[in-house]
């Protein structure tokens, strides 16, 4: 329980610790909680594989109080979130040296991680949307970074379209209260709620994952630093809105099919229409963002299919997207960091100057687009197996046709920046934090797909119910 | 089965990934080559002797199962011969002499492929099969990244589709396990079969290299290094195509006469289109490319006829195709080894100096064009004899007519094919040598020439005795015997063409004794000018000039026919549609939204100048409206 506690506070009081240090502290103080953090992490699933859920709770009145509960599913994520988070500070203290005002980076980004395990070990409804807002707001903040028009327009649009969602969550809650006088997740699981409830939740949910029609505002949110990028809109914030759905619908709330059905005809939307925008850009940001709401839908469409397996392939999904998905962020960052430019008609031949990155993008880019033996492969493949064997065959073709897509754009983009004739010279630096983070993404994307028992094995263990 | 298991598929891919590391070139080829011999032995072994199955759980009620049946273990111990031969030939291959990935990708892929022929459930088909496609563009890209692009693009299509097929198939059996030969076979009689039939076809066949999905073959061979082009393209993905194809036709769906009319138009087009196109290559890699399209057009042929003749032909041409095309590659590279070209412009007049590869470039040639006692009579034979036998037990007109279409076709292939590799041995080893300056070529090394002969000797056996290996390979996964129409007896054949040759040769010694004068050329005391000469690739100039016969040509090489740019253009297509049409609609949609917030907020502001006089105006508004409301009451 203490480990706990600490897991969630120390990242949260430690980004205050990062706004009074001086700034040549800031970088490596919060390397260094993160890295403690991820531990605390590992050191709580231990934990839980001994015993089974950890439960912390203050009551203050009817509506809110301080509960945090441990179970699978909240470490799993906790643990993965720290992880990239983790893997992304490192990538960013060389990234980010240049800029001065680069302290209120480091800030942001801990409290954010803080704020993501809080919600992610939230217990009670309204404490769970505290933290969902403060990530909102560490959002907001981060991507108008270098405040420029531009960035600071795309952040006040990523701000206004998910605290719009944000408040039909809101209300949502309110309706729960106002039927069952409570916000405990533990007391309402197994309560059934209305439909109009449910979407309202959903609502919210999908401007905070940016499916369809919330989601204009991620590819906008390109102009972010890359380590912004990377670790809020592709692998964690993002992620939040399926967390929650997941821990909503999947395994407190009992819901109607008609709901379930919705979803899946969201997230088949979501993933066609991304994937072909994401065939007609030119931004290697845009188009990853693009590719990041396409590969959602798919996580979405696994977690409505609202059974035990699916369930658990919605988590493998998760891991391998957050891995891959950074990895190809970072790469991007790479790339822009040397030449100077987002746009692949301005970029060419990259390849011999900049193998390893070529390698590790490679290497990502197969999991996003379902490659065996890459880590992406296995859920992809169970989620079209699962839909068909639920009968939504639309949905499963939806998936493969989605899949195709995937291949082209994401080839489209290796072949315009590494391939053909070199526009803008660049060259990586082999010995840099930068493209090690990169390397390690991507090999971890082929090994854990290679030792395939291995991510089905801990998800099994992790999840019981 | 574990430890088959280990050698065959885990221990190749570690072993690979640790030469990635390893620093010493020659440390680097000899554990590759001893792994891959390592993987041989085994695959021998298990064909011989059949292991248990094994069952591994993934999740919930899915299991993984590993299982070799008579079909996949000849696929078995075929990939590893070839993969084991080409790891010897490149071992000395000069292009990839510092290409330190080539044999991690070489003992993957192969690790891989066994895994391949190992899986007896779809999801570890499709696993190891999709692997095999990422290794595929691993090695092409040491060639190109464009040709590995296109071959990612259109493979990967057709894995997509295999997916798709292979979900269907499993929704409508209701099990994930592969059906053997006497499982229960879907019947076709719904659409949702004939789609899933349609969609695994698409991903056998692509792989395999049929028309229309054959377009990255050729443009692969113009980049990739030859023992890729030889392990890939030319072996182990027609091995496994038709296994697959094989498997679709045989055992997973029950074969009906539209089927039978699918495969067969498929294959006669391939056969020809293919080796028309071939005809008129000058680039030696991009002719014995355009061949190995062509003559999967015979085994796509064979399982189209229906017949266990038919169909053990189809298997046999398989085997065939692959040891005689990966030789005819492995051949071209020690050509392009020694003479640095493969343009036949530039090539010509190499049997003096190396004769063991022209002697088994012969016998190759031979082979793929159907001349006697070679393997690739034997079976082209067979597959004659099984679209005969075919076309006797067909009562539709329409039926009979494709067969003795695709009997026509086959016959002309062959003769076409034939055509080309006269010119091909003309072009590479006959002839006066076209370039100026005489460099010392010399024959290739021990290693590499140990392979190609081992290929050819294989050649010449499969030939002369091609009832041993039927026996013994095919006809264990067939349920019904096979049964020969024609009168051939290959080893009494090869036996009298011994002779004939024999005496020919005795008749020539005797005959040498006879002082024959040598003496220059004399053309009225001009010099001898060998540019003027007829060099190959004009052989077939006259027919290729023809206007009819042009105009076909330059229509079959129309761009937007190629499926690749098809495909890219029709989903780019959808792309903008549902890009404009939907998510900049939503875009717009929201930025509405926000400029009419901004509309309200100008309008508010309007209302509030500051002046006193306009509030105390609304606030009597407000009095008069309230006033009028309660009056209402």
């Amino acid at each position: 329980m203490n480990i706990l506690l600490t897991l969630i506070f120390l990242p949260i009081i430690g980004s205050l610790a990062v706004y009074i240090l001086p700034k040549k502290y800031k970088a490596s103080v919060s390397v260094f909680i993160l890295g403690l953090a991820l531990m605390f992490s590992l050191l709580l699933i231990s934990v839980f594989l001994r015993g089974r859920e950890i439960l912390f709770s203050r009551y203050l009145n009817s509506w809110l109080s301080i509960s945090f509960m441990a179970d699978g599913l909240a470490v799993f994520m906790a643990a993965l979130s720290l992880f990239v988070g983790f893997l992304i500070a490192l990538y960013s203290l060389e990234y980010m040296r240049h800029y001065e005002e680069s302290g209120a980076f480091y800030f942001w980004m801990v409290l954010f991680l803080g704020s993501m395990t809080g919600l992610i070990f939230s217990a009670n409804l309204l404490l769970l949307f505290c933290f969902w807002e403060i990530t909102s707001v560490c959002s907001w903040r981060l991507i108008g970074f270098y405040r420029q028009e531009k960035d600071l327009k795309a952040a006040d649009k990523a701000f206004l379209i998910t605290f719009f969602g944000a408040s039909l969550f809101l209300i949502a809650i309110i309706l729960v209260y106002l039927n069952y006088g409570t916000l405990e997740l533990n007391t309402l699981r197994g309560v059934s709620i209305a439909n109009l409830v449910a979407f309202l939740f959903l609502a919210g949910i999908a401007s905070k994952s940016a499916q369809l029609p919330l989601q204009s505002w991620l590819p906008d949110a390109g102009v972010a630093p890359t380590p912004v990028t990377a670790l809020l809109h592709a692998a964690v914030l993002v992620k939040i809105g399926v967390y929650v759905f997941a821990r909503l619908f999947n395994l407190t709330f009992i819901l109607s099919p008609i709901f379930f059905n919705s979803a899946i005809c969201i997230s088949v939307i979501t993933i066609i229409v991304a994937a072909g925008s994401a065939l007609v850009e030119t931004n290697m940001k845009r188009i990853l963002a693009y590719s990041t709401i396409s590969q959602l839908g798919y996580i979405l469409l696994a977690l409505a299919l609202n059974s035990e397996i699916s369930f658990k392939i919605a988590l493998i999904y998760i891991l391998a997207h957050s891995l891959a998905k950074a990895g190809l962020f970072l790469c991007a960052g790479l790339i822009e960091h040397k030449t100077g430019t987002k746009n692949i008609n301005e970029l060419g031949g990259l390849l011999k100057t900049m193998p390893y990155t070529a390698t590790a993008y490679i290497l990502c880019a197969f999991s996003i687009i379902g490659i065996p033996p890459f880590l992406g492969f296995w859920p992809k493949f169970m989620l079209v197996l699962l839909s068909f064997k639920a009968g939504h065959l639309v949905a499963g073709t939806t998936a493969v046709v989605g899949a195709l897509f995937t291949l082209f754009y994401l080839m489209r983009l290796f072949e315009r920046v590494f391939l053909g004739e070199v526009k803008i010279q660049a060259k990586e630096d082999a010995r840099s934090f930068m493209t090690a983070v990169v390397l390690i993404l991507g090999v971890l994307s082929l090994f854990l797909g290679l030792v395939m028992r291995l991510p089905f094995n801990l998800v099994n263990t992790l999840i019981r119910s | 089965m574990i430890y088959y298991l280990f050698f065959l598929t885990v221990l190749p891919v570690c072993i690979g990934f640790f030469l990635l590391f390893l620093k010493s070139e020659g440390a680097r080829r000899n554990l590759a080559l001893l792994t891959l011999s390592l993987g041989l032995a085994c695959s021998a072994l298990l064909f011989i002797k059949p292991a248990q199955p094994v069952s591994i759980n993934l999740i919930g009620e899915y299991n993984l199962l590993l299982r070799l049946n008579n079909l996949s273990r000849l696929i078995l111990i075929f990939s590893n011969l070839f993969g084991f031969l080409t790891c010897l030939y490149s071992l000395d291959y000069t292009e990839l002499k510092n290409r330190r990935p080539y044999f991690f990708y070489l003992l993957s892929l192969i690790a891989f492929s066994n895994l391949v022929c190992l899986s007896a459930d779809f999801i570890l088909f499709i696993f190891s099969w999709g692997a095999t496609l990422a290794l595929l563009y691993a090695c092409l890209s040491l060639g190109s990244g464009s040709s590995a692009k296109k071959a990612l693009s259109i493979v990967g299509m057709a894995d997509f589709s295999l997916i798709l097929g292979v979900c269907l198939y499993i929704f409508a059996t209701g099990s994930i396990i592969m059906p053997d030969n006497q499982a229960a076979k879907l019947v076709l009689n719904q659409p949702l079969g004939w789609l899933a039939f349609t969609l695994m076809l698409i991903g056998a066949l692509a792989k395999a290299g049929c028309a229309p999905f054959h377009t990255w073959i050729p443009q692969a061979a113009e980049d990739a290094p030859i023992p890729v082009m030889a392990i890939l393209p030319a072996s182990l993905d027609k091995l496994l195509g038709i296994y697959l194809l094989a498997r679709i036709s045989v055992d997973f769906f029950v074969f009906n006469k539209v089927m039978a009319g699918i495969l067969l138009v498929l294959g006669s087009l391939t056969i020809i289109f293919a080796v028309m196109l071939a005809l008129i290559q000058h680039d030696l890699r991009k002719l014995l490319s355009f061949h190995a399209v062509s003559q999967v057009g015979y085994m796509v042929l064979g399982f189209g006829t229906g017949t266990a003749l038919g169909v053990a032909a189809g298997l046999f041409h398989m085997i065939n195709n692959a040891i005689y095309k990966s030789g005819l590659f492995l051949t071209a590279g020690s050509v392009g080894e020694k003479r640095k070209t493969f343009e036949l412009d530039r090539l010509g007049g190499l049997a003096a100096y190396m004769p063991v590869t022209f002697a088994c470039g012969v016998c190759f040639a031979l082979s793929i064009s159907g001349v006697p006692p070679f393997n690739g009579f034997a079976s082209k034979w067979m597959l004659y004899q099984g679209t005969l036998l075919g076309l006797f037990n067909s009562e539709s007109a329409l039926l009979r007519f494709i067969y003795i279409f695709s009997l026509i076709a086959a016959m002309f292939g062959s003769a076409l094919t034939l055509a080309s590799f006269i010119k091909f041995i003309h072009a590479v080893f006959l002839g006066q040598e076209s370039s100026q300056d005489r460099k010392d070529t010399t024959e290739v090394s021990y290693g590499m020439r140990f392979s190609v002969l081992v290929l050819a000797g294989l050649c010449l056996l499969l030939g002369v005795l091609p009832g041993v290996f039927l026996k013994h390979f095919i006809q264990p996964w067939l349920t019904q015997e096979i049964f020969f129409i024609g009168v051939w007896d290959s080893a009494l054949a090869a036996v009298l063409l011994a002779v004939g040759l024999l005496l020919g040769f005795i008749f020539w010694h005797g005959l040498k004794g006879k002082k024959i004068r040598a003496d220059n050329f004399f053309i009225g005391g001009e010099e001898p000018d060998f540019a003027v000469s007829f060099p190959a690739t004009q052989f077939y100039r006259t027919i290729e000039e023809l206007s009819p016969i042009k105009r076909l040509y330059s229509l079959m090489q129309l761009e937007f026919l190629d499926l690749y740019n098809l495909l890219t253009g029709s989903l780019r297509l959808l792309a903008y549609l549902l890009f404009i049409l939907v998510d900049r609609f939503i875009n717009l949609l929201t930025s509405l939204f926000g400029y009419l917030v901004l509309v309200m907020s100008w309008c508010l502001r309007k209302l509030h100048t500051g002046v006193l006089d306009l509030y105390l105006a609304w606030s009597l508004l407000g009095l008069v409206v309230m006033f009028f409301i309660l009056m209402g009451r």
